[in-house]
């Protein structure tokens, strides 16, 4: 057993328990957008940010990968980390304006409009979709494609993967609703903005 | 033409002047056919149905009524005796006064006299026009019903099973088990309940005489001893378990976490939308919680329906009513713990738990793998105070009768706190120690001389947070002194209570229950496995706060009653 | 042959030294990537074609790179009995005459960039001729290499077998010690006593984390787990660095010999080196030298006869300079996506295919084999307190003597600057100098005199990072520099986390906006804003770093931001949205030499008049500055109030 500090309050976790796992079994609240309990931890999104303070050094690391630690004190809601997460959800605001799950976020963070130019994709690239296609379903349809900003989530040539057992899992994890059931297919962002040279939906 | 004997039973103490002696057996002798009437004494015993049967003899008497204080004790007794005279059943009519005597208090004495006079003439008339066939109950269905699979209802299916005769076994979750499959250890031997309790799931599943309907609640019932006809709604669990194989995947892969009702909502380890309440299942078929899985909530994910290799999901599975004829039942329905809000908001705090969860918190197959851990935030507790008649014993917020078992799992549960956290600190508030079977009053100074449990006489007044503990105030009566504990977990004693459904059934089996809710007894004192209806029987928890030990003997006896109907002369249904 | 005793290796040694002096004239071209950019590759066509037609006894090969890729192609003639002269700056042209002043032993001193000591030496022979029949005074008046300025300060170290040895022959590398400190090492040492002198030494990673190399071999070592890997990281991405590069090209057998080291004191039988694609002749040459190291028996199964087993795989790399950050370099070893993980679990805990992995930088490893002869005493009196040894740097840029220097840690950048460097060429003025590339910042001309050391860097806001060291003059805009650098990340960017993959564009969107004079008054504040962003949340060092570049050049040159952002001005005149080309009509003789080489046809005017530059149609491309002879054109930026 491993004892840790989150916020002040005393807590006792099982060895191999996350940060943000310790947190949200005993209520205290850290928002996250990629990670999902029942898959692996991406790390991605990095709104799991909290202040750890080892050894008199204080730093910044995501809760979700971080594993509980004997003596670990940690802030959920420090200056600093405060400020990371607006840093990134004006980014992602920015990205995905559209989003419900972003728009609260950005509210109860005090975000107005970001202040940066529109550039805007559907997708937040959290991961979610591509981890439930290969760790859920196992069929390994979708991964990530590219690299940086241009970076998308789609199957090998932009095909509609045709071993899809259209389980939905892809569009039930989706935070930002862009992955949509159709008839009871998942239709995906690559398949409604088709660029030249894809395949046919 | 028939010559009637009337008899009507007195004694000062029971019947008393709730007959007008005299005028009664004048007004009863003018009735057509009746022969002979008289007031008797103690017909309900020796020296008095032999007089009986002496005047039956000498009056050539071929019909009697038989009026008597409490017939659903002394009519088999006298129904014999009538036999011995040679009276066939259908020329016998036993008029139950009790209902009259309303004892105490009385009714109005014109009333109860006007009342009983028209009970002995209804007898008499329907005597007049009894032939042996409308005597005769229709052939007995050989089938039993068993309502609730805990260890009662499991005892009850196992022995009529085993007897030869088909048990439909009715189980309102998706497996048998009942309470005792949630504890750790079981007093006074500390047996591991899965241990000892499995095995006998495990028989009952695989009896080619036991057919368990899970998932299930009776719906209706009509019919009398011997051919109820009960409707049983299956309720839809979105899986066709004909189909499934029991191979858990759905449940591995569900993505839908929630918190585990079988668990007791701890913070520890959470269920998925679909699942099996544990590993040990019987049977061992998965239910969809449509409250919260994704399907109905969202219409997006169907993962379990996809991963399925047997292709057992099916989401537009309805509730289905299937029609069974029975020849018995025995509700077997078990108890729940009164909630803990019922004393106060206080009781609202997530490290004040009842029994039941502290069993899942020490239970080694549990959320915690046995250790020791608080809900608020998973550490040891190092003090814990345990409360006993928490809810019982109190007419003001909680019921008057005692729970029985509680003075003894909270002696346990406080052994078993101290087995563990060697040097943590367990008091227990108690105000009288009720451990009356066999080895518990043993059992229970083991907690105190072994393993140092505080025990403080006296009653707990206040419970409220103090940051990171609880302060518990209450009194220790010995000493008269008010004591303040601050700890770091609380372990309510809860009242026991008839489980919810339990309510329900008895009004559909046409039951009677005590005020509380629990299933009432033809007799408390002689016939405490029948209930008001015949035919029906009862056994364990549903019937008022039992231990193991009697909910499982009590099983064992509503079933022979249950084969005594089934055998080739009953004489059951003759007690009417 | 397999080497498996002192006796082998020492007549492998033999057979080496007769390769480095033949006992006849040996020509060595330097054929690393630099040389070969210059024309190296010609110049050996030419000087094979006129040794041919001479029909001489010469024995023609090639090296590495000498570090002073100024001057080349670098070409050593060396005669027996005499000191080595180099010779700078080669053409094919010189070859014919080159050749001839060997049989006429003329030598056209200014062709020549400087001489070693002879063997023996010819000192103390002014006056007298030699045998061959150079005049011995001329040999002694020609500077040795040592002694010029660009060298005197200089330490050799990881780099003291490039431009002397044939890096395809690894009888050279042993003649001049090598594979001596893996006996040792195999043979006197135990792993335990490896990692304690590589400790002691002080060597840090070179690859820009400076974190203490025998630190990271013994957590390695004690972590549980087989197998264990230990991995070169050759994918040396910064844009102007290039020290690996010639670290493999010139002594490739120094890194496999430190790996080698390094892979006993861990407990490892497995390596890999993972070379950036882009690097073609440095992967030819480390496969040459595996090959040549596997038939010595130094590679491979059980190593001179000692039962050790290492053996080593070339991974080349896809084109990505996240594949640099050694989880996402060890991601694509294993064939996935280069991305990296959060490093919570150490790969040296955990790493390649979940096993305890070693991963150290192309110049760390090289320095192995010298501490392990050599001592960590040796090693640890180079450098400073804390930075122990020395640092190769790739000196670019805005400098006299362009090239790779090998200097100790704790030299003060100005020594670096202006002695080895030779200062700003053209007559310019320094402006700042750039260290540890796009992780890195900007060092302005007022803390040049800090010293190179990992702390002092860091400090000042920059990084020693991987050695590369971009020096600026008055010419460069330092804005510019920021959006180069944050343009070269957004491509780099793997995207997987959100302060990078964003963050990075969004910054470079506004610097970009502001070299366009489109600059607003929060800009300054957003870029500080996402620059804590990305430090505090970013997934690896590519992220969290990224912001340096801005937030350095915010430090040391506000003033130019604010220029851009309040007057619409590039002081440097660089930012082509905010200056205009001008001819002063005072210095213009009327040539129409601009007219004619103005690709726009935007200057007009007539002969001996002066002319006028179209601004609508000018694309400031320069080429009328160029053809200029009266330096009468130049570029202006007077903003707007």
């Amino acid at each position: 057993m491993i004892n840790l500090t989150i916020d002040g309050k005393k807590l006792q976790v099982t060895d191999g328990a996350t940060i943000l796992e310790a947190a949200r079994m005993f209520g205290i609240d850290i928002p996250t957008l990629c990670y999902h309990p029942t898959l692996s931890a991406h790390g991605s999104c990095r709104l799991c940010s909290v202040e750890i303070v080892q050894r008199g050094w204080s730093r910044i690391v995501i809760s979700c990968l971080y594993p509980a630690e004997e003596g670990l004190e940690v802030k959920t809601r420090s200056p600093r980390v405060l400020r990371l997460r607006r840093g990134i959800v004006e980014l992602l605001l920015a990205r995905c304006p559209s989003s419900e799950r972003i728009q609260v976020l950005a509210r109860q963070l005090g975000i107005g409009k970001p202040r940066f130019e529109p550039d805007e994709r559907e997708c937040i690239l959290c991961g979610l979709c591509v981890r439930v296609c290969h760790e859920t379903s196992e069929k390994k349809l979708l991964n990530f494609v590219g690299r940086g900003f241009e970076k998308e989530v789609a199957a090998p040539f932009y095909e509609t993967p045709q071993e899809c057992i259209a389980c939905g899992g892809c569009a039930y994890v989706c935070p930002t609703g862009t992955i949509r059931m159709v008839d009871g297919k998942p239709e995906f962002l690559w398949q409604r903005a088709k660029k030249p040279g894809q395949g046919e939906a | 033409m028939s010559r009637t004997g009337v008899f009507i039973c007195y004694c000062e103490m029971k019947v008393g002047d709730a007959i007008d002696r005299d005028g009664l057996v004048q007004t009863v002798r003018e009735w057509p056919d009746v022969g002979y009437a008289s007031i008797g004494e103690d017909m309900c015993l020796d020296p008095g149905l032999a007089g009986l049967r002496r005047i039956i003899a000498a009056e050539k008497i071929d019909a009697v009524v038989v009026a008597t204080c409490t017939s659903a004790i002394h009519a088999a007794a006298i129904r014999a005796a009538l036999t011995l005279s040679g009276l066939e059943p259908h020329r016998i009519r036993i008029v139950d006064l009790e209902t009259h005597l309303s004892w105490p208090p009385r009714a109005n004495l014109e009333t109860t006299r006007s009342g009983i006079i028209e009970s002995i003439r209804q007898a008499v008339d329907g005597l007049r026009t009894a032939t042996p066939e409308t005597r005769t109950a229709p052939p007995i269905v050989k089938r039993a019903l068993v309502i609730g699979g805990g260890i009662a209802g499991i005892q009850t299916s196992l022995d009529i099973a085993d007897a030869g005769y088909e048990v439909l076994l009715v189980e309102k979750t998706s497996s048998i088990g009942g309470h005792m499959l949630q504890y750790a250890e079981v007093f006074p031997t500390l047996d591991c309940p899965q241990c000892i309790g499995t095995p006998k799931m495990v028989e009952v599943g695989q009896h080619a005489k036991i057919k368990i309907l899970a998932c299930s609640e009776v719906e209706s019932v009509s019919g009398s001893v011997g051919d109820f006809t009960v409707t049983i709604r299956r309720k839809a669990t979105y899986v066709d378990w004909a189909k499934c194989n029991g191979c858990g995947i759905c449940q591995q892969k569900c993505l839908t976490p929630v918190p585990s009702e079988y668990n007791r909502r701890l913070p520890f380890a959470q269920t998925r939308a679909i699942s099996t309440p544990f590993a040990q299942a019987v049977p061992n078929k998965p239910v969809i919680n449509r409250d919260v899985c994704g399907h109905f909530t969202t219409e997006l994910c169907q993962v379990c329906a996809k991963i399925c290799p047997l292709g057992a999901i099916d989401f537009e599975q309805q509730d289905t009513l299937t029609e069974e004829k029975v020849g018995a039942i025995v509700v077997a329905a078990g108890f729940d713990l009164m909630p803990k809000s019922k004393i106060g908001e206080f009781a609202k705090d997530p490290d004040i738990v009842d029994g039941i969860d502290f069993e899942r918190i020490l239970c080694p197959s549990g959320p915690t793998a046995g250790v020791i851990r608080r809900p608020s935030d998973g550490r040891e507790p190092r003090e814990v105070v345990f409360v006993s008649c928490a809810g019982s014993r109190d007419p003001e917020l909680g019921v008057p009768y005692c729970s029985r078992v509680c003075c003894m799992y909270l002696a346990k549960q406080a052994l078993l706190y101290k087995h563990v956290v060697h040097d943590g600190q367990a008091y227990l508030f108690y105000m009288d120690q009720r451990t009356t079977g066999k080895g518990y009053e043993e059992f229970a100074k083991r907690a105190v001389e072994e393993y140092g449990v505080v025990y403080l006489r006296g009653r707990v007044s206040k419970i409220f947070r103090d940051g990171d503990q609880l302060m518990v105030q209450g009194v220790d009566t010995l000493s008269g002194a008010k004591v303040e504990i601050p700890c770091d977990l609380v372990v309510l004693g809860m009242a026991m209570v008839p489980s919810e459904e339990a309510k329900g059934l008895a009004r559909k089996l046409g039951i009677a229950t005590n005020e509380h809710g629990f299933i009432a007894e033809a007799h408390p004192k002689l016939r405490p496995l029948e209930t008001t209806a015949p035919g029906i029987f009862v056994a364990g928890t549903a019937q008022g706060p039992r231990d193991i030990p009697d909910s499982v003997a009590m099983g064992s006896g509503a079933a022979s009653m249950v084969m005594e109907l089934f055998s080739e002369s009953p004489q059951t249904r003759l007690r009417l | 042959m397999k080497i498996t005793s002192e006796k082998d290796l020492q007549s492998v040694r033999e057979e080496g030294l007769k390769s480095l002096c033949p006992g006849k004239t040996k020509i060595s071209v330097g054929m690393a990537t630099c040389g070969l950019a210059t024309g190296a590759g010609k110049v050996w066509d030419a000087l094979s074609g006129e040794i041919e037609k001479a029909g001489l006894e010469i024995e023609l090969n090639q090296t590495g790179c000498m570090g002073f890729c100024q001057e080349e192609p670098i070409v050593s003639v060396h005669e027996p009995g005499k000191p080595r002269i180099f010779y700078k700056k080669m053409t094919p042209e010189k070859a014919g005459e080159l050749i001839a002043g060997l049989t006429d032993h003329t030598l056209k001193t200014d062709w020549i960039l400087g001489r070693d000591e002879a063997e023996p030496s010819s000192e103390g022979d002014a006056g007298k001729r030699d045998d061959t029949g150079h005049p011995s005074a001329v040999l002694a008046e020609i500077p040795l290499c040592r002694d010029l300025a660009f060298y005197r300060k200089q330490q050799k170290i990881a780099l003291h077998n490039c431009g002397y040895i044939d890096p395809g022959n690894i009888v050279e590398y042993i003649a001049l010690g090598g594979y001596s400190a893996l006996c040792k090492a195999l043979r006197e040492m135990t792993p335990v006593k490896i990692i304690d002198e590589i400790k002691r030494s002080g060597l840090r990673g070179r690859g820009g984390a400076g974190f203490p190399t025998g630190t990271k071999w013994e957590s390695c070592r004690r972590a549980p787990g087989t197998p264990k890997y230990v991995i070169c990281n050759a994918d040396e991405g910064d844009p102007g660095a290039y020290m690996d590069r010639s670290v493999l090209e010139g002594d490739p057998h120094s890194v496999l010999e430190g790996m080698i080291i390094g892979a006993y004191a861990i407990g490892s039988h497995q390596g890999y080196v993972y070379v950036r694609n882009e690097y073609p002749l440095a992967i030819k040459r480390m496969r040459k030298a595996i090959e040549q190291a596997e038939a010595y028996g130094l590679l491979g199964e059980n190593i001179l006869g000692s039962g050790f087993t290492f053996k080593l795989k070339i991974n080349r790399g896809g084109g990505a300079f996240v594949c640099g950050e050694s989880t996402a370099l060890m991601a694509s070893l294993e064939g996935r996506v280069g991305e990296p993980r959060a490093k919570y679990i150490r790969s040296v805990a955990r790493g390649l295919w979940d096993r305890p992995s070693n991963l150290n930088n192309v110049e760390t490893w090289a320095n192995v084999p010298l501490i392990i002869n050599q001592g960590a005493d040796w090693f640890a009196a180079i450098g400073t307190g804390k930075s122990k040894g020395t640092k190769i740097f790739s000196l670019v840029g805005k400098i006299s003597n362009t090239g790779l220097v090998e200097v100790p840690m704790g030299m003060p950048l100005r020594e670096i600057i202006y002695d080895i460097g030779g200062g700003i060429p053209g007559g310019k003025k320094f402006k700042a100098v750039q260290t540890g590339g796009p992780s890195g910042g900007c060092i302005p001309a007022e803390l040049l005199d800090l010293p190179v050391d990992y702390e002092a860097l860091a400090k000042a806001g920059s990084m020693m990072g991987s050695g590369g060291m971009i020096v600026m003059d008055e010419d460069t805009c330092m804005v510019d520099v920021a959006k180069y650098f944050l343009d070269f990340l957004e491509g780099e960017s793997c995207g997987k986390c959100v302060p990078c993959r964003e963050g990075v564009r969004r910054a470079r969107q506004i610097l970009v906006r502001i070299t366009e004079g489109k600059g607003r008054e929060e800009d300054i504040e957003v870029l500080q804003d996402l620059a804590l962003t990305l430090q505090d949340g970013a997934l690896c060092a590519l992220g969290s770093s990224a912001a340096n570049p801005v937030l350095s050049t915010l430090r040391y040159f506000r003033d130019e931001y604010v220029a851009h952002i309040k007057h619409g001005r590039c002081p440097a005149r660089v930012c082509k949205a905010l200056i205009r080309y001008a001819i002063d009509p005072e210095a213009c003789k009327g040539c129409t030499r601009c007219i004619k080489a103005c690709p726009q046809a935007a200057i007009t005017g007539e002969v001996k008049q002066p002319h006028v530059i179209d601004e609508g149609k000018c694309i400031k491309c320069g080429a009328c500055i160029e053809a200029c002879k009266f330096g009468a054109i130049e570029k202006l930026s007077e903003g707007v109030q």
